[in-house]
């Protein structure tokens, strides 16, 4: 396979960034003394860090390639994934749902649900956010060593390897301050490197024009420019792609997904924690660009190599980007995109690492071993983290030949869970009247919608394949029937225990009594 | 509401974009609603303090800013 040949500029640039992260990492190490310190930053972290560490911790090294090979698959409609599912319910959370989470002063999502509803509840999605957040570090790390493979001609041990020793070094001491911080860094470092591939590739294919021409050309493109597509698209119809990404996915991710709450949780105010948030979104606006440009890019510049996925056999549609990458950046260029992936890399496997390890610690452990002191609590969850990479390692050498496409892998880890998890939150914060038991069985129906529906394909077999898209939208509607119809048969709680949960409902500061 | 229905069907005329009308009506009629709301939304929501900032200072200006430029690329692009 063909690969780029790093020169020194390059190393010493990839070099520069690392040796940065690293040592700013290490650095904010100082600061930490107790487990707020280490899960929430102390409450300290400033609102443009924040938002740029929500950016990078949602983008990393897997959206840079999944959504490059998509973007040549299906063209603009990949878009949807950061316009629809990422900027309308980001400005939702930030105006409407953030402000519930800040004022019940939770660690985690598991815990306000636990405080809402019950213990059950709270133990539930605090497991399945733990296998999933294992899950993600498993792609995360798959992601690296296919980049670095194809760049480099690293084999999957030692990209793993360096990987996981760059970030287990910071985060495992420094905790949420030394990972927004280090993601700030790397999220100019990542759009840089981005803007460049986009830049140079233009440049090399003609210009957008060129893209227009290519895709003109080819016969099974018809759809490429366009953001909506038909509702009888076999996978992405408008409908699903509303319904399923606009109103559950990315809902759920960006409100309910620990790894991008806890930073807001961190920030300094609840005007800085929305302000982080409408950063994030700003931000985003150009990140389809950035990620789905690509994908273009190589469809006009190496279909005739790459030819119709249609036909791509296993692991095809992971070779886009890097084929790109070793074609187009001269040297010099070439370290700052490498130190581009690194960045989304590092940034994202941080992120969800000190997370989950704030999860396991709140919500599992915490409950089970009380009354221990807070230097215990933070020694344990420096351990943890420590714990999830080895166990992210060995996740994703199992699923490394298993899944085709990283971001296809990714998404349908979500959506087994992410519907009931929105419908729990939606309701336990829109509507007082949603009792501990509805919330349970919604959850269960939802879980089991979602489980039945991946199901369908393995039963009836492949050509009955349902979206996940559409699994997401059911689980939803099922979680949110489920939870309304038992709750309407069920004693509500009283006011006084939902006081500062629900919506409708203030404080005591609030109400003046 | 109107300005983006108008844009709509203009750019559906003019054969700008060309995706399916109806969904370029739904897709955008999110935003519009969205912004709608933000404009709405009561200044003691967003910020309890009443503190008042300069415009650019304001995350009521940008989340209103985002969601236009969202409307716009929808209309263009969908």
């Amino acid at each position: 396979m063909e690969t780029a040949q790093l020169q020194y500029l390059d190393m010493a640039l990839v070099a520069i960034y690392l040796a940065t992260v690293v040592g700013v990492g290490i650095w904010l190490t100082r600061g930490v003394k107790t487990s707020q310190d280490y899960f929430l930053a102390g409450k300290t972290l400033p609102w443009w860090a924040v938002g740029m560490s929500l950016v990078v911790s949602d983008i990393g090294a897997k959206d840079m390639i999944g959504l490059a090979a998509d973007g040549y698959r299906y063209g603009l409609v990949m878009m949807n994934f950061d316009f629809i599912g990422c900027a309308f319910p980001v400005l939702a959370a930030a105006f409407l749902f953030m402000p519930f989470l800040w004022i019940a002063g939770v660690y985690t999502v598991p815990e306000y649900l636990g405080r809402r509803y019950n213990g059950a509840v709270r133990t539930f999605f605090a497991l399945l956010w733990a296998c999933f957040m294992m899950g993600t570090v498993g792609t995360i790390l798959v992601s690296a060593a296919v980049m670095f493979e194809a760049l480099l001609g690293w084999n999957f041990w030692w990209s793993v390897g360096v990987t996981a020793v760059v970030v287990g070094v910071f985060t495992t001491t420094g905790g949420l301050k030394a990972v927004v911080l280090t993601d700030a860094i790397s999220c100019v470092v990542l759009i840089v490197g981005a803007a460049l591939i986009c830049i140079l590739g233009l440049q090399h294919v003609g210009g957008w024009e060129g893209v227009q021409t290519t895709v003109s050309q080819l016969d099974w493109t018809s759809h490429h420019l366009h953001l909506v597509l038909p509702a009888d698209h076999p996978v992405f119809p408008w409908p699903a792609v509303l319904l399923g990404l606009g109103f559950v996915l990315g809902p759920a991710y960006w409100i309910g997904n620990q790894a991008i709450v806890q930073r807001t949780l961190g920030a300094g105010s609840q005007n800085q924690a929305r302000a982080s948030y409408v950063f994030c979104a700003v931000l985003k606006l150009f990140f389809p660009v950035l990620l789905v440009l690509p994908g273009l890019i190589g469809l006009a510049l190496l279909h005739e190599q790459l030819g119709d996925p249609s036909q791509w056999t296993e692991g095809v549609a992971n070779r886009v980007l890097p084929l790109l990458v070793v074609k187009l950046l001269p040297t010099g260029v070439l370290g700052i995109v490498v130190g581009a992936f690194l960045a989304g890399v590092v940034a994202n496997l941080d992120s969800y690492i000190n997370s989950a390890s704030t999860l396991v610690i709140t919500d599992l452990y915490r409950p089970l071993v009380p009354d221990r002191t807070d230097a215990h609590y933070l020694r344990a969850g420096q351990a943890l983290v420590v714990v999830f990479l080895l166990v992210g390692i060995a996740f994703a050498r199992i699923i490394q030949p298993v899944f085709g496409s990283v971001f296809e892998a990714f998404q349908t880890f979500m959506t087994f869970f992410q519907g009931p998890l929105l419908a729990l939150l939606l309701l336990g914060m829109l509507t007082r009247r949603t009792t501990s038991s509805g919330a349970l069985v919604g959850m269960l129906l939802g879980v089991g919608t979602a489980v039945a529906l991946h199901s369908v394909r393995f039963v009836l077999g492949a050509e009955y394949t349902v979206s996940y898209l559409w699994v997401a939208w059911w689980s939803f509607v099922a979680a949110v029937t489920g939870a309304v119809v038992v709750s309407l048969f069920t004693r509500p709680y009283d006011e006084e225990r939902l006081r500062g949960l629900v919506c409708w409902i203030p404080t005591r500061e609030e109400s003046g009594s | 509401m109107s300005t983006a229905l108008w844009l709509l069907a203009v750019t559906e005329t003019t054969g700008v974009g060309g995706g399916p009308f109806w969904g370029k009506v739904a897709f955008t009629s999110v935003f519009v609603a969205l912004l709608l709301w933000l404009i709405l939304l009561p200044a003691h929501l967003i910020d309890p303090t009443g503190v008042r900032r300069p415009w650019w200072r304001s995350t009521r200006f940008w989340a209103i800013l985002v969601t236009s430029v969202q409307i716009g690329v929808y209309v263009i692009l969908g």
